[in-house]
Parts: C-alpha cells; structure tokens; sequence
C-alpha cells in the first residue's frame, strides 16, 4: 500500500532526478568531464566536428529515433523531385537532408555533384548551368564548414572549381562568368565573392581549397579517396592546369593569350611540383609495409634520408640489404601513380623559349586560318614556325611525346593539319618532301590520334580544332 | 503545375453524394427497424415510427439560442486548455524560418517560401482541430458535465451542434490569424529577385496534339527522360506541337487589346551547337476554320526555362496592328506569312488584319509551336502553353488558399466530433487521423488501382490485390511473375476481388484531401480556379457534414453515457 501523499511522490522524483544529475553533469562538463574529454579525443562532439547548427542538432534530438527513417522520405522526395526536373525545391530537400545528416559526407558529396554537375547539365542557357554550377559549389563549402576535418570535402571543392569551370564544354564562358558573374544585380559586374573572394582564376581558387585538403592530411586526417601521392598532387596540378588554362583559353575576360603571365605560371609550377610537392613525405602503402618515401630527389643521400623515415615495422620486416632497393622500388610505383617524372618535364620544358615560341605561333597561325579577315599565308608560316619549334622541343624531349599525356603531341599534330590544308586545299599546291614534325607525322604509333583530330577538322571545318 | 486541372463536376458529385447518403439511411433504417422488432415485437412499426419522428424533430427543430450557449462554452473551454498557444508556436517557428531559406541573394524562387508557410499552416492546425475535436465530448462524459447538460432542455443534437461549431470558431480564429502572420512573412520574405513571382496568374488550358516529323498527326517524341510529362519536338522538320483554344474570352481580350501566352517548354539537345545561344522556337496562330495562319514576330525565340512566372515567357500580341508583309528583323509585332495569306479563303482585310476577329473562330484557336534548330528537340505538355487572362493580386490567391485550408478545417472537426461520439478520445483521433492519412496519402494510390482493377481494357492491378502483394512480398517475386497454379492461388485471387469491390464500394465514404491542397498552384505562381479547387473543398466539406451530423447524433442519443 503505498502511502505516500502525490506531493511526497514529486519531491521524492525531484531529487532523485536531481542526485542522478551530479554525476551526469561532472562527467560531461566541458573541459575536464570525462565525457566531454572523449569527445574531444575522439572527434565525437559537434563544435569539434564542424560549425554547430543548432537545427540540426535540435532535429535529430526531436525525432528520436526516426532520423534514419526522415532522412529515407527526403531522399526519395529528392529523387522524385530530381526526376521531375523541380530544381529549386530539390535543392530546398536537399539542405532538410542535411539537416538531419550533417556530418555525412557522403550526403554533401551526392548532393553537390548532383546540383553542379546534373542539374545544371539539364539547363539549356549557359548562365543558368553556372548558376547550378555555383549551387554545388556553395553546396559543398557549406559542407567543409560543417565538417572540418574532413579532407575529401575540401577536396571536392576544389575538384569542381577546377574541374567543372575548367574543363567542361561552357569552359570559356563559365572562367568568364567566375571573374565576371552574369548575375549583375547582385555582384554589380564582379565575381561571387562567396566562391571567388579574390577575384581570381578558378584554377587559382582550386589550388587554394587542395591546399586546405592537403593540410588535413598532414595533420593525420585521413583522406579514403585514392593513393596518398595523387591526392597530394591536385593544389600543384591545379597551377599547372591554371597556366595551360592560360596558354589556351587565355585570359577569361578578353580570351586573348597571356604569355608572360603563363610562362610566370609555369616557373611556379615547376617549383612547386618538385621543390613542395616533391619533398612532401608520402606514405606508400606496399602490404604489408607501409613505406615512407619523397618523389624527390633520387640521389643517395636523399635515400639514405628516407630511410631514417621509415617504420619500425619496417626495420623489423625489410632486411638491411633490401631496404634501399625497397624504397627505390616505393618512390619508382609513386612516381608512376601521380605522372611525376612527365609533370617535372612539362613544368621544364614549358618554361623553355622554344615551347613558349611554338605554342604562341600556333595560337597566332590558328586565329590567322579561322578568324576573319583570314590570311591563309600569314597563317601558313605561323605555322611553319610553330612545328619548327615543336621539332626542336620534342627532338631534345622526346618523352614529351611519349607521354600519356597528349597535349603536346596534340597541338602539334594540329598544326601540321592546318598547315597541311592551307597549302593543299587553299593554295592548291603540293606539300614539301620534308617539313618539321614529319617523323611525328608519319609514325604509326600516332596514326589513332591523327585520324581523330583529322577527322575533328574536317566535320567541323576546321572549327573543331 | 503537374497535375491535370479539370473544373469539378458538381451534378456529378451532388448525384454521388445523393446516392451515398441515401444507401447509408437506408443502412440506419433497416438496423433500427431490426433492432425495434426484436425490441418491441408486433408493435415494432409504432415504436419505429414514433422514433423516427423524434430523431427528426431533435434534428431539425434546433435552437440557434442553446447552440449558440454550448458552442460559448467550448470556446472558454478550448481556451482554458490552451490551444491558442499554437498560435505562438507557429510565430516562433516563423521567427527563425528565415535562418533555413532566408539571407540567400540568389534564391530566385518563391516556391520554397510559400510551399513552407502553407505546410506549415496545414501541420499546425490540423493537430489542434484533431485533438480539441476528439478530446472535447470523451472529457465531457468522464467528468460528467455532459449529465448536467442533458438533464437541462437541450436537445443532443444541439450539444453536438455548439461542439462542432465552438470547435469550428477556435480553429478558425487561429487559422486566420496564422495565415496573416504567413502572408507578411512571405512579402517580407521572398528575395527581389523573385517578388514578381508573388502573383495569381489564370490560365486558360487548351488541349495538346503533336504532329511527327512528316507533318502527321503523333505521340510527339521521348528523348530518353524517365518523366513522361513532356513529349518533344524535333527542331528543322514538321514536327510541332498543336495547341488548341475553345471558349476564349474574346471580349476580354479585346478590352485589354492584346492576347498574352505564357509558355514553359524545356530544351532538349542532341549536339552542342552554339552554346550560348539558347534553342529557338516559333509560333503561328492559326484560325482553325479559314486556316488564316499568322506567325508571331519575324524574330525566333528563345527558351527561357528558368524565367517562368515572369514576363520573359510571356508572349504579348496585339490584337490590332498585324501587319501582312514581315517587318524589320528584331521589331517585336505579328506578322503574317505573304505565302499563308495567299493560300488561305475566307473574309478579312489583308491590310488590317484583327487576331479577334480573324483568328479566333468562335472562340477557338489553335496555336502550333515549332522548334527552329536542326536536330534540336524541344519538350512541350499541355499545361506548358496556356492564355493568360489578367492577373489577380497574390492576396486574392493566398486568401483562396487558406479558404481552402479552413474548409480542411472544418471537416476534421465534423469528423473529429462525430467520432467522439461513440468512441474515447484516444481512439477518436486515431480514427479521424486515420481518415487524414487514407484521404491525403492514399485516396490517390486508391483511386489508381480501382482504376486499373476496372479497366475495362486490360482489368487486373499489376502485382495483383493486397493478398497477392502481400504472398509475393513474402516469397521475394516481383510483380509480373506468374503465381503458381493451384487452389490456394485461386482463394488468393478470388479474395483479392472481393477486397477491391468492397474498396470499390466504400471509398466514397472517405473523404479525398486532396481537394484542399492548394500548394502547386499557389508556389507556381497560379490563382487558383475556382471551379477546379475551391468548389471541389466546398463540396468535400458540405457532403460529410450532414451525415456525420446524423451519425454523431444517433451516437449521442443512443449511448450509455455512464459507459465511459
């Protein structure tokens, strides 16, 4: 029989409630709880993960726990809403699923390249593609300030200001746009300073947000997204991807060649690539060792070095004869992973007067033979002197051509083609027994690619090139 | 706007409730006539007459007086238990919208600021009409004030008269002020950029035919989306999309001195082409009986998909000045092709050629659109081309909507409040919230397999009945496979059937929600039709409310109230 009175019961639950609440407060008080002590250990609490939102973490306070189930409906909604081409609503479900998965990184990355790449692919007037483009972008900053440790978010970032501005069909006018918004009632003819603060180039911008990544990395944020060397490669490829951008597209706003600034590019390329990147200590995973190695340089103090970085499971495992070999071997599979005896080269040799010189006859011969008025012979020897000195560029670096990478053996192909037209076709005349680059021409190893840019010239006049 | 908008047929509907209604008497009827004979034996006529008679008296012979007293007391009473405090939640969670959707420049839709404030308004109020609703009449039996009440000369009938409307007037009271609160939020809200979207525009609807790329009559073309609202156009061939107008308000049109089209095609495109300028169409107007054609502007133009609900897809043509011979390139006006006024017969002056006059045929018009650049495709649907009458303020269509809402409203409470009648309060509200869900979720998916149960075509639901959905979710097969012939299949089949009559049967007693949402026309920056919305919530309303009267009523007089 219970006889305590209603009000006797209540005070009894206050303080029960009250001497249960001591110890759940000391151990989570900030500072010097133990709970509040893990947290911070383990990068579990939300001011340690990210900017707090407090919606957030109300939401997922307020459904219990049906956050799962939540955040399956919104999914589903999104991907009706997607289907059914309503833009501005997904993107609306889209930041509720964020609401309730912020620390997902997953969720940011799907999403942002959902907005950047897919939505603004089913825009037909380029402005609106740049604006989804933006949308994805300013999508997945958000998610870097909610997760600040997580280096791939970052990453992403700069992949898509690299990459989706950079290289993709409306590559000229969204550089344009990313300098000079087209939203003139709000940036008033200035860029988006949420995703261009400087005004600089987006290659620029790129380069800035990989840095932040690869600073992650170096202090042990582990990054899942591919082998350590070429994650740490993307900020140093981003110059070199920004001084290309400058050689062929040529400064956004005017689109006229920028030589001096590309050469300017170029030399901070090659230090970067081989005086930063290079010397960065890059952990290359050869089960089951894990071995610590630079891709610069490769003389034997810089091994012996290296061998003072290395583990000591490595030292128990790896014989003391196998051990410099075994690095040797790790720096050589890095180097191939991340291109970098061809990127060191590059970064050289575009530096050189040579390359410099035939780059700038291509460009000039190639506005000679499509822009009006046309001067066919004008446009013949720019030519003539650009294949000049792509011969003398590939005869003292063959691996130029050699390369995966094509650009050189590409523009230099071109040329030849142009070149070859105007004296066949335009001119009616004959071509020489010999000429530069004949041996490139004729070599059978590049029958493939001389077939698809011919055939580019020829469905497209010329304008394909 | 995604749905099919078809104005709602009142006869129609008012011969279905006819129908209804009048098998449901019939139902009540014959149990009271059963229950008074085996009650009352060989004098069971007399005593059903005589009840009869007095549930009708109790029914119709109300007084305004005593209703008006006990709907007084619900007020206090609702009041009392704080329900009004939604009211401040709402303003709370308003306070701080703006945090998730506000502060953004770019934003250049309203949508998601109208969407949210009527979902809101919808979330907020129908918990409140629910639970004071099915909560009321239960606590009243428990605490015995309902005793009290019944021992004074007042009718049941007029107890749950002064319930329903009490309840009514404090979820009104609420729901105006709610949606005041919402309406200032969305002025003061919406970006710029995207003001000119808070408008009610009115279309008028034709009907949509495509022609194929040889001119001929077809399905218009799929290009590969997994979304079959729109069919596409092939740019560079015959291939078209031919709209066709009936019952144009010429007069109106005339009044205003020109005729605007609003379109919302979407691009389609098989090359790149020039990327920076956008794939182009070209309109004709086409006088379907004299087959006068006229084409619009010599200028092509272009799509504009992301500029919908503002002037740049809203085409103006003048209904004078349509000059014969086409004008300077770029110049904005009609003009006729020399070759189609050539071609054509009928009466009109080829120097003063009028749209009214000589391109509406008893107001019919039929308007084809084409796409100009080889191999280019454009996507059209019918509700992508319509007339736009003149607009009605943004107020007007607000107001519409949370009319709507209101008359959600006022449903639930009739429902909420005849349920309590006979149930307890908890499960009250598990029934009418039940019978929120079913008319707003499902009513839609029941509608869909009764359809395809009675097809006449090809009847039979894909996956089959809820039997056989349930055997095929359990044995993991998917919806085409064959069932396994047997007799188990057989009893699964025949039950299903059984099932879907008596679904068939049944689900005019549900009452379909849909009818009172109203967001797609609002957020898309449409007034929303009387006919085709507001009417439709009138009648969902009207239809339930006499008859849960009658059943909360019988409930009422014919229950122990001291079973509690």
């Amino acid at each position: 029989m219970n006889r305590l009175t209603s009000k006797q019961r209540k005070l009894i639950y206050l303080i029960t409630w009250m001497v249960l609440m001591v110890p759940i407060g000391l151990m989570g008080m900030p500072g010097q709880g133990i709970l509040a002590q893990r947290r911070i250990k383990y990068d579990l609490g939300e001011a340690t993960l990210g900017a707090v939102d407090p919606a957030s973490s109300t939401l997922n306070l307020v459904l219990l726990g049906m956050r799962g189930i939540a955040a399956n409906l919104l999914w589903m909604e999104a991907d009706h809403l997607k289907e059914t081409k309503n833009w501005s609503e997904l993107e609306q479900r889209v930041n509720s699923i964020i609401l309730l998965q912020p620390h997902f990184k997953q969720v940011w990355q799907y999403q942002s390249w959902n907005l950047a790449y897919n939505v603004s692919a089913e825009c037909d007037r380029v402005q609106d593609r740049y604006y989804w483009v933006k949308r994805g972008i300013k999508f997945m900053m958000e998610g870097t300030e909610r997760n600040r440790h997580v280096p791939e978010l970052f990453h992403d970032t700069g992949f898509y200001l690299g990459n989706k501005i950079g290289t993709s069909d409306e590559k000229l006018q969204f550089r344009r746009y990313f300098l000079d918004d087209p939203m003139d009632e709000i940036y008033q003819d200035g860029p988006d300073d949420e995703i261009n603060p400087e005004g600089i180039d987006n290659y620029l911008v790129a380069r800035q947000w990989y840095e932040i990544a690869n600073q992650l990395v170096e202090d042990d944020y582990q990054q899942h997204k591919m082998a350590e060397e070429l994650f740490l490669a993307y900020p140093y490829r981003a110059q070199i991807s920004y001084a290309t951008a400058l050689q062929s597209m040529g400064n956004p706003l005017t689109e006229e060649p920028e030589w001096d600034k590309s050469r300017e590019a170029w030399v901070r390329a090659y230090d970067g690539w081989t005086g930063e990147f290079g010397r960065i200590l890059i952990e290359v995973p050869i089960p089951p060792l894990e071995i610590q190695i630079r891709l610069e340089p490769d003389d034997e103090a810089a091994f012996d070095e290296m061998l003072t970085q290395q583990t000591e499971s490595f030292i128990e495992n790896v014989p003391d004869a196998a051990r410099l070999t075994v690095i040797r071997g790790a720096q050589d599979a890095a180097r191939q992973t991340c291109s970098y005896i061809y990127w060191r080269l590059r970064c050289n040799t575009e530096q050189n007067e040579q390359m410099a010189a035939a780059r700038r006859s291509y460009f000039e011969g190639k506005r000679l033979f499509y822009e009006a008025p046309q001067d066919f012979t004008a446009a013949q020897a720019s030519l003539y002197s650009s294949m000049e000195s792509y011969q003398a560029v590939v005869t003292e670096f063959p691996e130029l051509i050699e390369a995966t990478d094509t650009d050189v053996l590409e523009d230099a192909l071109k040329a030849v083609i142009v070149w070859q037209d105007i004296i066949i076709n335009k001119h009616g005349e004959t071509l020489p027994d010999d000429y530069p680059l004949k041996t490139i021409w004729e070599d059978p190893r590049y029958t493939y690619a001389k077939e698809e840019y011919l055939s580019q010239f020829l469905a497209w006049q010329g304008g394909g090139l | 706007m995604f749905r099919e908008v078809l104005p709602f047929d009142i006869l129609g509907g008012f011969t279905l409730w006819l129908m209804t209604t009048a098998s449901l008497v019939g139902v009540i009827l014959g149990i009271a006539l059963l229950v008074s004979l085996v009650l009352h034996g060989g004098a069971f006529l007399g005593n059903f007459s005589r009840g009869t008679r007095e549930v009708l008296v109790d029914l119709v012979d109300v007084s305004p007086r005593r209703i008006g007293a006990i709907m007084q007391v619900t007020i206090k009473e609702s009041v009392r238990r704080k329900a009004l405090l939604v009211f401040v939640v709402f303003v709370i969670v308003f306070m701080f919208a703006n945090w998730f959707l506000g502060g953004d420049d770019e934003l250049s839709s309203a949508k998601p600021y109208i969407s949210t404030v009527l979902m809101a308004l919808n979330w907020m109020i129908i918990p409140v009409a629910l639970l004071l609703s099915c909560w009321g009449l239960p606590a009243d039996i428990k605490d015995r004030s309902l005793h009290t009440v019944v021992t004074k000369p007042v009718r049941r009938s007029e107890v749950l008269l002064g319930r329903m409307l009490g309840y009514c007037a404090v979820s009104l009271v609420m729901l105006a002020a709610m949606g005041a609160v919402g309406y200032v939020w969305i002025i003061r809200s919406v970006p710029e950029l995207a003001r000119d979207q808070l408008i009610g525009r009115v279309p008028q609807y034709g009907t949509l035919k495509y022609l194929g790329d040889d001119g001929v009559v077809g399905i218009g073309k799929n290009v590969g989306d997994m979304w079959e609202y729109r069919s596409f156009v092939s740019g560079g061939t015959k291939s078209c999309g031919v709209y066709t107008f009936e019952k144009i308000d010429t007069e109106a049109i005339r009044a205003a001195g020109v005729m605007r089209l609003e379109y919302k095609w979407e691009a389609f495109r098989t090359y790149k082409g020039d990327i920076e300028t956008p794939v182009r169409f070209r309109i004709y107007l086409i006088n379907p009986d004299t087959e006068l054609t006229v084409r619009i502007s010599t200028r092509d133009f272009e799509i504009q998909e992301f500029a919908v609900g503002s002037e740049d897809t809203v085409i103006d043509i003048p209904i004078a000045g349509i000059s014969p011979r086409p004008g300077a390139d770029g110049e904005f006006y009609v003009t006729a092709a020399g070759a189609d006024l050539a071609s054509v017969g009928g009466q009109f002056d080829p120097q003063h050629l009028n749209l009214v006059d000589d391109l509406i045929a008893d107001g019919k018009l039929i308007v084809r659109a084409y796409c100009v650049d080889n191999m280019q495709h454009i996507g059209m649907a019918r509700h992508d081309l319509f007339i736009r009458l003149p607009d009605r303020p943004f107020m007007v269509s607000y107001a519409k909507s949370v009319l709507n809402t209101a008359l959600m409203v006022i449903l639930i409470v009739v429902l909420g409040t005849t349920a309590s009648c006979f149930l307890k309060g908890p499960v009250a509200t598990i029934l009418t919230f039940g019978l929120i869900i079913l008319g707003q979720g499902l009513r839609e998916m029941m509608d869909d397999l009764l359809k395809q149960f009675y097809d006449k075509e090809s009847p039979g639901i894909l996956g089959g009945g809820p039997l056989e959905s349930a055997y095929r979710l359990l044995h993991q097969m998917n919806q085409q496979s064959e069932l396994p012939e047997n007799l188990g299949t057989q009893f699964i089949e025949n039950a299903d059937q059984g099932i879907m009559h008596t679904v068939g049967l049944t689900r005019n007693f549900f009452p379909n929600f849909n009818h009172f949402d109203t967001r797609e026309f609002l957020a898309n920056g449409f007034d929303i039709p009387f006919d085709a919305s507001v009417l439709a919530a009138l009648a969902v309303t009207a239809s339930f409310v006499l008859p849960c009267y009658v059943i909360g009523y019988l409930s009422l007089r014919f229950r122990e109230l001291e079973v509690k």
